[in-house]
């Protein structure tokens, strides 16, 4: 098995305002989708973000329907990409993984996650669990 | 038996050598992912509890239907088909 280090990920300002956007129309619940683009050694290149319903339609919880995962599992493969990981929003919080978050995340996936505690700009960041703790990963955007 | 697809995502790849997808001969769902498993113990421990019970947050699809509709492990396969581990996505 391959030990993951460091990573760069790379986010196009058309994805991240699609994120964005959909976290703001999702308040006051949580607002999630899927990421999906090209990881390779210690970079990830996010070429899409798909906006998902939250089916625990939540503030403070978020899930993905398993069909929207597959579906975005095999636009990922038919384009050559990868399912990246996931992401979604903290209403009232800051864009630092939850308990629930730690709970539920997979090893060495990219989770992103939007703070929408303050007043004007989101705060977004990008983390990743390896072994029993997330470890943040560097967001560049391109 | 049937020739199958079974798609491996990406945080289970680790797993299974980086592979995304492996081809197997099965007669049902339970028996192609036991047989990806063989070689590949850790994988299969991360699909499908000690008791041989899919795990609460996998889902595994045929196609474009997701098992725990249908027969679940016992679910046949025809030749061909793609099978694809779908995990679950979720957090607060």
């Amino acid at each position: 098995m391959r030990r993951p280090g460091p990573l760069t990920l790379r986010l196009p300002g058309s994805v991240c305002a699609t994120i964005l956007d959909h976290c703001n129309t999702a308040r006051p619940l949580e607002g999630c989708g899927l990421l999906l683009g090209q990881r390779v050694a210690g970079s990830a290149t996010i070429m899409e973000a798909i906006a998902t319903a939250n089916t625990r339609a939540s503030p403070q919880h978020y899930e993905i329907a398993p069909e929207d995962v597959l579906a975005a599992d095999r636009r990922a493969r038919a384009a050559g990409w990868q399912l990246l990981g996931a992401w979604h929003s903290h209403p009232t919080g800051s864009a630092v993984p939850s308990s629930t978050d730690r709970g539920e995340a997979w090893p060495d996936w990219c989770y992103l996650i939007v703070g929408l505690a303050g007043p004007d700009v989101p705060e977004l960041r990008a983390w990743r669990l390896l072994g029993e703790d997330f470890v943040e990963d560097t967001l560049e955007f391109t | 038996m049937s020739r199958v697809i079974v798609q491996i995502p990406p945080p289970l790849r680790p797993f299974a050598d980086d592979a995304a997808e492996l081809a197997v001969e099965a007669a049902t769902v339970g028996d192609a992912l036991a047989r990806i498993g063989v070689d590949r113990p850790a994988l299969l421990a991360r699909i499908l509890t000690p008791e041989g019970e899919l795990r609460p947050y996998v889902n595994v699809f045929v196609g474009e239907r997701n098992t725990r509709l249908l027969d679940g492990l016992a679910t046949p396969l025809a030749p061909g088909e793609v099978i694809a581990i779908i995990p679950a996505v979720a957090g607060g």
